[in-house]
């Protein structure tokens, strides 16, 4: 009955009720989605580092290395030669180390050719049809297949660079021998297949680029000459060390002796983490702000129809109320307009995430999933919006605890 | 059934009051006169526990009400005594019916809806039952008051001013309707008031002076 009682007093006065109820959701909405966003964006993110100590790659930006061979959300940096790579894959340190070539694209998804331990890296399992056996045939990661409407035995022409823009390679076309199982990694939105296959699209391909694309033979007095690997190139190699010691040592020697470069993709990220974080932080200030206000304008709310609803409340002593059932009555009504807040606000993320989603998603090839149970910091946040409705209903609630139900009678 | 004895109540040592002894019995109405200033008030909320006497004792029945604490005599009043107030004040968010089940509720008895349209349909409002009580007039607001004081067959009815802003015809109307009331659910009644109009009505009255 108080419930009943408190709901309805909310609805007397419905614009007083929107304003803090619209507020609330605000600032809840803003912070849970912060909360989501960051948490699924660095769970992505970390869960593609691992077993990657270090990348090696072309001189250049060490983060759009990391970005571009790790996650294929930039561009790459260029080439290396695959004859001064090997000598850094055979290191003794160096427990394994996975080629990759890359550079091409079907509709904005990257083909990168590599070796089998790529996808034993990330444990990709084929869903339907086969692994690719031979060139040109490759496998295609679950979330792409799905969006580009892929199958066993489609077929495609790569296009040069990773925009989606570029000139097609219209002589070989690819086969897709499969579809993988969703990982969630990064491997989900790939075209996966070996080397040769990105080596033999390029073959004829006889101008100098060093736009990042694995070349035969790039370098101008090289060309034309015999197929065997030490002509090859590749784009990145990523590295598991046996040591610590190796991520020490290792990428000041490459970096000061090669003239390739070595990026640590734990630092690198980190960097990045602390970048974007400047925003997420603000954002959140902002969202924390707006809670405050939504508190206070609650607050002034049930403070200020305390002043006329004090007849009211003597009223409901003389009927036989107790002060508790008083002080619950307003500490209930700030209570629910705070967990409807707080509800509204959550979807409200949610509803966000999902517009956002979209555009993350054909931008980045980054998923997430707007629809978690696990609201990370959820419970966090909830107590928190509780507390801050008994705080804002704290003053009223002791206020009408020792209302004089005589003098409140007679003066009206 | 009410009996009081040397009640005796102080704001300040400057304002204090002497109240003569009262009783009322069961199916009787009393009715306390006096000009303004004389402490009718003061003796209503006294006999119903909103203010504690300085002094004196207030039974109602075999309980002495100066003596219960806060929470008890809250409990008390909601069960066993009913207020009609001068000017008529509800729950402004609930609707007629829903002011009178919360009057039950509060007192402790279960809510009843069926009982409720019952005293409703006795008091001739049964069909402003789903309005909000600020919509109705001063005459049925004041009949809902009534209702709402009966509703949970309190031994004692307590009145402040009931008719005080009423006129002629709505005086006798309310006043005709506390006394039926009053014989019919067997409850003793007391009334404070300066209106001259209800001397007229009810024989036993005491004066404040």
């Amino acid at each position: 009955m108080i419930l009943k009682l408190a709901i309805r007093n909310l609805l007397q006065k419905p614009l007083t009720t929107l304003l803090s109820w619209v507020l609330l959701t605000v600032s809840v909405g803003i912070i849970s989605m912060l909360l989501l966003l960051q948490g699924q964006f660095e769970k992505q993110f970390t869960g593609n580092i691992k077993d990657v100590d270090m990348v090696i790659g072309a001189k250049g930006s060490p983060l759009q290395l990391i970005l571009s061979a790790i996650y294929h959300i930039d561009a790459p940096t260029g080439n290396i030669k695959y004859a001064e790579a090997e000598k850094w894959m055979q290191h003794p340190y160096v427990e394994k180390a996975i080629p990759l070539a890359y550079g091409d694209s079907y509709k904005g998804y990257s083909i990168v050719g590599t070796t089998k331990d790529y996808l034993d890296k990330y444990s990709a399992k084929i869903l339907t049809g086969s692994l690719y056996e031979s060139d040109f045939e490759v496998v295609a990661g679950y979330s792409l297949a799905k969006k580009l409407h892929l199958q066993t035995g489609s077929q495609f022409y790569s296009t040069h660079g990773t925009d989606g823009h570029g000139e097609e390679h219209k002589d070989k076309a690819y086969t897709v021998t499969g579809i993988l199982q969703p990982a969630g990694t990064v491997v989900d939105n790939l075209f996966i297949g070996n080397i040769e296959s990105v080596w033999k699209i390029h073959e004829h391909h006889h101008h100098d680029d060093n736009d990042g694309e694995a070349v035969n033979a790039s370098n101008a007095g090289s060309h034309g000459e015999n197929d065997d690997h030490h002509g090859k190139e590749l784009t990145a190699v990523l590295l598991k060390f046996r040591t610590p010691v190796g991520s020490v040592q290792l990428p000041r020697i490459i970096n000061s002796q090669t003239n390739m470069m070595a990026a640590v993709p734990a630092i690198e990220m980190n960097r990045l983490f602390s970048l974007t974080g400047i925003g997420i932080d603000t954002l959140q200030y902002v969202g924390w702000g707006i809670m405050a206000l939504s508190a206070l304008s609650i607050f002034i709310s049930l403070f200020n129809s305390l002043k006329e609803r004090k007849y009211e409340l003597a009223l409901m002593r003389t009927m036989g109320a107790k002060r508790v059932d008083l002080l619950m009555l307003l500490v209930l009504e700030s209570v629910v307009l705070c967990i409807a807040g707080f509800i509204a606000g959550i979807l409200l993320s949610r509803l966000a995430i999902w517009a956002l989603s979209a555009s993350f998603e054909s931008s980045y090839h980054f998923e997430i999933q707007p629809w978690t149970l696990n609201i990370p910091g959820g419970v966090q946040l909830l107590v928190l919006t509780l507390l801050l409705g008994m705080l804002a209903a704290s003053v009223p609630a002791i206020k009408a605890w020792f209302i004089n139900i005589s003098k409140t009678l007679t003066h009206e | 059934m009410l009996q009081t004895r040397e009640l005796h109540f102080a704001y300040s040592p400057a304002v204090s009051f002497d109240f003569p002894d009262i009783y009322c019995n069961t199916g009787e109405v009393l009715l306390i006169t006096g000009a303004s200033g004389k402490g009718k008030t003061t003796l209503l909320h006294l006999l119903a526990g909103i203010l504690t006497p300085s002094r004196g004792s207030i039974a109602i029945g075999d309980t002495d009400i100066a003596k219960l604490n806060g929470k008890r005599s809250d409990a008390f009043r909601g069960k066993n005594i009913g207020i009609v107030f001068q000017r008529s004040h509800f729950v402004q968010s609930l609707n007629v019916l829903e002011n009178l089940l919360l009057a039950q509720w509060l007192s402790g008895n279960k809510r009843d809806s069926i009982k409720v349209m019952t005293m409703l349909e006795q008091l001739n409002i049964a069909n402003q039952a789903g309005k909000k009580t600020a919509r109705l007039s001063q005459g049925q607001q004041q009949r809902v008051s009534i209702a709402r004081a009966l509703i949970n067959k309190p031994r004692l009815i307590l009145a402040d001013e009931p008719t005080s802003s009423l006129d002629d015809e709505h005086c006798i109307q309310v006043a005709r309707l506390l006394q039926e009331q009053t014989a019919l659910n067997k409850t003793a009644l007391v009334i404070v008031t300066h209106d001259q109009r209800l001397k007229n009505i009810f024989q036993h009255s005491i004066q404040l002076v």
